[in-house]
């Protein structure tokens, strides 16, 4: 397996726009951001998509019953039964295929009326062997490749890096055995195994992150938790030659607690999971565990620290004044200003988009009325630093919704219900009239206006009349 | 003025196009050759035009032609406002302009004023306003509804309002609306508690303010559809407090201080029911103007009942007569009637009830009658905005099966055994008559038409004939074969 098959996002975006950058636009509209090819998917009002310039202008017809955005040179896009590569002028530069999943210059396909898929590089034309199943991970960006064999599934992990699935690694692939057979992923950890009660089998658990395996025999038991469909975490009981049964609870960072008698799952928020671990040793504590899918956020003997979500998407524990948050993005630890003679107790907590929560405070002074104080606090590269108070935003009468990237704010304005951009300090960058906002990257928007939406670019306004459906749909992107 | 679209198809009535300001019986807005151009419906349902010499100008290939507010106008080939429609714009040849592509779904009643009209972004499905000369948004189709209300337009998005001129000017915002004929009311609610803290009185003729009543305690709401009312409450420093209510047109102040003074319990566009009570705790009720002036003396007992109303499209009392009722003291009632829009008592012709007396209003202006089986009365009589309430003597021993119209306070048409007819009230003589197959209506202002009917195994055939209508003459103007009715602007 190669080491570190996650790229950060950001250089991912890099690269795509480098292999971009070589197209010129073919007007003279926008050719930066969502635009880089020069076009974007847009669906017209009979449902069929086709691609349109900044400017509204369709360059590619809208026949398509579906169709990506270009993700450097191609997209994907297709009618009926038929899937087709396509370059920016709208030529079909590979298909008719069964279907297409297009990673920038790889793709995955299936032939017309064939089983089984292949890996197909679009700027060779080569074929990689036929596999019987795949899955894409966006997280950690790889593809999960199956292929079924004699007494198992051959499985093997390929990260997706530059638009290329890397090669066949052999530390990835692994062979599955017995009668009942798992694999899946939670986190950066991937179980693959089979289990048969009679005869116990083998099973692997593979951290993606690290390229480290970790293999038993003798196992009796996988045991996805909360299910197969959606772990988040891991039991594997395994017993060895004398018999003796052993635990290990395995968590989406790759942490391992061994010794233990039995796990369950007490509680949970989106993307946060709280487990309790009884040990084998009865002597021991039982220990809590809270963690997303990268980390453990906290863990420790005395649950009563830990304060439970009661409203929003949060556990926190105070200390000292200061308030740290646990959710799907990580840990906050913010120190709301003291206000002399007042109490400041946290009130609610939600997720706001793009490693962001929103955080509302309850200022009770000791005479008169209760305040509200409404802070984002944001994690950066170097974890959580950023923080800023949008109390005044709800005498505007708007509620922030979302954070984008760029840290500007996606409003809903109470009164008309309508939604729009501001920075940070409340200016307005989206004007507040569209029934929906969806961030595209950097300035641009896709604007909803009832059953229509354009493209907004902060500066310029909309970039095109309202005369498609839908334009760039997140799917597409 | 507050106008309405209405579509007229109608076989053998021809509706009357209402004129709302009392000037319009002698004002030359032609509202029947909009823009030059009388808009007709054959005998096969479809629209076209012609001009006043009555040559087509404009095809019957039209499932809807709307009439001419600037240079150019909404049509459609397959639908119509209440079922929905694609529209496009045609000029007064009946060319197809291009223009933003916009619909209509039935989400708000069409509302236009001269050079524009609210119409749906086909793509969004939100409303804006569209210049019919320049086929140019004058205001974004942004909004849920827009509903133009004479040069003011009400744009609703979400339960926020904003105030605009038809050319997209701001005027104002407010948190709610209220419009009757000539003005608006714009409030603004306080925030915490909920309750209207503000009102600005906007005129809909030109969408000037012409009242500012802001930070107040209170602002209540009374709808009389002619004299729009609001109750300001205030509170002094001893918390003694006042409810003053005012009427838009009007100085008067009906107003009480903790319960004692004049206060308003209900109104009916003009007439206004006061409670007046004393420090000593007594208090009476009875009827005034907006001007202040009693109409009958105190002393009614119960509610006043409506015996009597007429309503707008928006269902919207615009007249209606109250009957009230005073003890005669041995157990039964005197009754006595008042009508709303004039705040006069009426009296009945001698003899005649609200059932054998049946009531017609001359919605052009302020007058109102009453026919019985073979006599017409006047009840209330309208000259420059002064009412008069004195039962005159119109027609007696008349031979009529019925009246459908009486306009301008002159035009009545009628039927009898003869026919169907129009009359000069003023000289009694008939201008029009057709035979019982046909209609002779007028048509405000300055127009008559008729139409005579035919029944063929094989369908329907009319012949129409427009008459121009000039201080009581009619000079025939041109006749038609195949028109079944009129596409007109009615405007209340």
């Amino acid at each position: 397996m190669k080491k570190k098959i996650l790229l950060p996002a950001a250089v991912l975006l890099l690269l795509c726009i480098a292999l971009t950058g070589v197209l010129t636009a073919c007007n003279k509209g926008e050719n930066t951001g969502v635009f880089a090819s020069g076009v974007i998917p847009v669906q017209d009002e009979y449902g069929y998509w086709g691609y349109a310039d900044s400017n509204g202008e369709i360059v590619i017809p809208c026949e398509y019953n579906y169709a990506t955005a270009f993700n450097g040179e191609y997209a994907a896009a297709g009618r009926g039964s038929a899937s087709y590569v396509i370059d920016s002028s709208g030529k079909q530069v590979a298909g008719p295929f069964g279907s297409v999943v297009l990673f920038g210059n790889d793709a995955i396909v299936s032939d017309l009326g064939a089983d089984g898929y292949y890996i197909y590089t679009l700027s060779s034309g080569e074929r990689s062997e036929i596999f019987d199943r795949y899955e894409y991970l966006p997280e950690p960006e790889a593809v999960r490749i199956e292929t079924d064999a004699s007494g198992g599934i051959v499985a093997e992990y390929r990260s997706v890096e530059g638009g290329a699935v890397q090669p066949a690694d052999e530390n990835a692939s692994f062979f599955v055995q017995g009668s009942t057979q798992y694999i899946f992923e939670f986190g950066s950890m991937a179980v693959a195994g089979a289990t048969n009660y009679a005869e116990p089998g083998e099973c692997s658990v593979y951290n993606l992150e690290t390229s480290t395996v970790a293999n038993y025999a003798g196992v009796t038991d996988i045991t996805p938790m909360p299910s197969a469909d959606a772990a988040v975490c891991a039991a594997v009981t395994s017993s060895d030659a004398e018999g003796n049964t052993r635990v290990d609870f395995i968590l989406p960072d790759g942490t391992f607690i061994n010794g233990v008698y039995d796990v369950s799952l007490t509680d949970s928020v989106p993307g946060v999971t709280l487990a309790r671990v009884a040990y084998n040793d009865a002597e021991k504590a039982d220990g809590y565990f809270l963690f997303n899918d990268k980390a453990v956020l906290w863990q420790g003997e005395d649950i009563s620290a830990l304060n439970a979500p009661l409203l929003g998407s949060c556990y926190y524990t105070e200390e000292e004044g200061a308030f740290t948050f646990y959710t799907e993005y990580g840990a906050f630890t913010h120190t709301p200003e003291q206000i002399d003679g007042a109490t400041v107790s946290f009130s609610s907590c939600t997720l706001a988009g793009e490693g962001a929560i929103a955080v509302s405070y309850a200022v009770i002074p000791a005479e008169g009325d209760i305040s509200y104080r409404n802070v984002l606090l944001r994690l950066n590269e170097q974890g959580f630093a950023e923080v800023s108070d949008v109390s005044a935003f709800a005498e505007k009468k708007l509620s922030v919704v979302y954070v984008t990237e760029e840290w500007n704010l996606i409003v809903r304005n109470n009164l008309s219900g309508r939604y729009g951009v501001t920075d940070i300090s409340g200016d307005t960058v989206v004007d507040i009239v569209y029934t929906g906002v969806r961030p595209l990257g950097g300035d641009f928007y896709a604007v909803k206006m009832g059953n229509a939406e354009s493209v907004y670019k902060v500066g310029s306004g909309e970039l095109m009349p309202f005369i498609f459906t839908a334009v760039c749909p997140e799917e597409a992107l | 003025m507050k106008k309405k679209i209405f579509i007229v198809i109608t076989a053998l009535v021809l509706v009357a196009a209402l004129c709302g300001v009392l000037a319009a019986c002698s004002n030359t807005d032609d509202e029947v050759f909009r823009g030059g151009v009388l808009i007709l419906t054959d005998t096969n349902g479809r629209f076209g035009a012609v001009n006043e010499k009555g040559e087509e100008i404009i095809p019957f290939s039209f499932s809807f032609i709307m009439p001419f507010v600037g240079d150019y106008t909404l049509a459609s080939y397959d639908g119509n406002f209440e079922d929905g429609m694609d529209a496009f714009f045609i000029d007064k040849e009946g060319n197809i302009a291009e223009g933003p592509s916009v619909t209509y779904t039935g989400k708000t009643d069409p509302s236009y004023t001269q050079g524009y009209i609210a119409v749906q972004d086909k793509y969004t499905g939100f409303m804006g306003i569209m210049d019919m000369n320049e086929l140019a948004w004058s205001l974004r189709p942004i909004y849920d509804s827009v509903e133009i209300n004479g040069n003011v337009a009400v744009a609703a998005m979400g339960s926020d309002y904003e105030i605009y001129k038809c050319d997209g000017a701001l005027i104002t915002s407010a948190d709610y609306v209220t419009a009757s004929r000539d003005y608006l009311l714009a409030y603004t609610l306080n925030e915490e508690e909920e309750y209207k803290d503000g009102v600005q009185i906007i005129s809909l003729a030109d969408g000037s303010v012409v009242a500012d009543v802001q930070n107040v305690d209170y602002v209540g709401t009374l709808n009389g559809y002619t004299s729009l009312g609001y109750t300001v409450e205030t509170a002094d420093s001893a918390g003694a407090v006042t409810r003053t209510t005012r009427f838009v047109g009007s100085d008067h102040e009906f107003k009480a201080t903790d319960g004692v003074g004049e206060s308003v319990t209900y109104v009916w566009n003009n007439t206004v029911y006061v409670t007046t009570a004393g420090s000593d705790g007594a208090s009476s009720s009875a009827p005034y103007d907006i001007y202040g002036t009693q109409i009958i003396p105190a002393g009614y007992e119960g509610e006043p009942q409506t015996v009597w109303t007429v309503s707008n499209m928006d269902n919207q009392t615009i007249r209606s007569v109250l009957r009230v009722g005073w003890s005669d003291g041995v157990g039964g009632y005197t009754y006595r009637y008042f009508d709303s829009l004039s705040a006069k008592e009426i009296s009945l012709p001698q003899g005649a009830t609200f059932d054998s007396c049946e009531l017609i209003d001359d919605d052009e202006n302020g007058n109102l009658y009453c026919y019985t089986s073979n006599a017409l009365y006047s009840l209330v009589t309208e000259s420059e905005g002064v009412y008069t309430a004195e039962v005159k003597e119109l027609l007696l021993d008349f031979n009529f099966i019925d009246i459908d119209s009486i306009s301008c306070g002159r035009y009545m048409t009628y039927t009898s055994m003869q026919g169907n007819h129009l009359m000069d009230l003023a000289t009694r003589e008939d201008l029009l008559t057709v035979g019982l197959s046909g209609g002779a209506e007028y048509i405000a202002p300055g127009y008559a038409m008729s139409m005579e009917l035919a029944e063929h195994s094989s369908g329907i055939s009319t012949v129409f004939t427009v008459y121009k209508l000039e201080d009581g003459s009619l000079s025939e103007m041109f006749t038609l074969n195949d028109i079944i009715g009129l596409g007109l602007l009615g405007i209340i």
